[in-house]
């Protein structure tokens, strides 16, 4: 499973749809494409077990500083969601 | 319920001392709104105008929330939650988020009060000429009525706080 799979499923649109949308945002602002062009190369990358167990752990570790009273802000657009 | 995310929320506006990214952000925004249904290809049921709020712990976790008013249906929603990056934390352009928040509303028939967990894109399209523009997308799941609702969106940075 990779990034475009839990997208397509939670939006419910097809793959190539999703895909296409993108790409019709690139035709109408050709200034987008090397931003797209990242933003379809990250979809392709794999959500692995690996990397989920990884990142669990570390959340759990960032959980611990949090409680601590250790803050470390990152900006993330997706907060903005 | 509500006075446990108030109350959150306040505590972590208060815990914000200073920090060189800051830990508040706010967001103006507007939303093209999907009830109970995916995207698929239809057009949006509702269309909203609220705002968001943020406030970035660490480098994965983040609180939450939300108020917005949807134009077509007549409510006044907000919510408030929690929301783990799931992607390359030192991404500022490109993220995306799994979460959960609790939902309260105006007119809980159309947007119900009830626990829901969500995934969340965010992309900063143009971060050089636009950097406080953001696009958004987002689905919830409703864990009392089993409904996805679905949100796209674009959000612009008003204030920050917690500066160092």
């Amino acid at each position: 499973m990779n990034i475009q799979d839990i997208l397509s499923k939670a939006a419910g649109v097809p793959l190539e749809a999703l895909r296409a949308l993108i790409l019709a945002g690139v035709k109408a602002s050709p200034d987008l494409a090397p931003q797209a062009e990242a933003l379809l190369k990250w979809m392709d990358s794999a959500a692995t077990p690996e990397a989920l167990i990884e990142l669990a752990s570390t959340i759990l570790a960032e959980a611990n500083d949090i409680a601590k009273g250790k803050i470390a802000p990152k900006d993330h657009p997706s907060d903005a969601a | 319920m509500k006075k446990v995310f108030f109350s959150a929320l306040l505590a972590l506006a208060v815990s914000t001392v200073a920090y060189a990214e800051p830990v508040l952000k706010a967001y103006a925004g507007v939303n093209g709104v999907w009830l109970d249904s995916p995207i698929a290809l239809h057009l949006p049921a509702d269309f909203e105008l609220g705002g968001n709020v943020r406030a970035s712990l660490s480098p994965h976790i983040s609180g939450v929330g939300a108020a917005y008013y949807g134009l077509n249906h007549s409510y006044l929603r907000g919510s408030g939650g929690v929301r783990f990056t799931v992607t390359d934390a030192a991404n500022a352009d490109l993220s995306m988020g799994l979460g959960i928040q609790y939902h309260f509303a105006s007119e809980p028939s159309i947007r119900p009060e009830e626990w829901a967990p969500d995934v969340s894109i965010g992309w900063r399209p143009s971060p050089v000429n636009a950097p406080k523009l953001v696009v958004i997308g987002q689905a919830a799941y409703g864990l009392d009525s089993g409904r996805v609702t679905t949100i796209a969106g674009v959000r612009y940075q008003i204030w920050e706080g917690g500066v160092r």
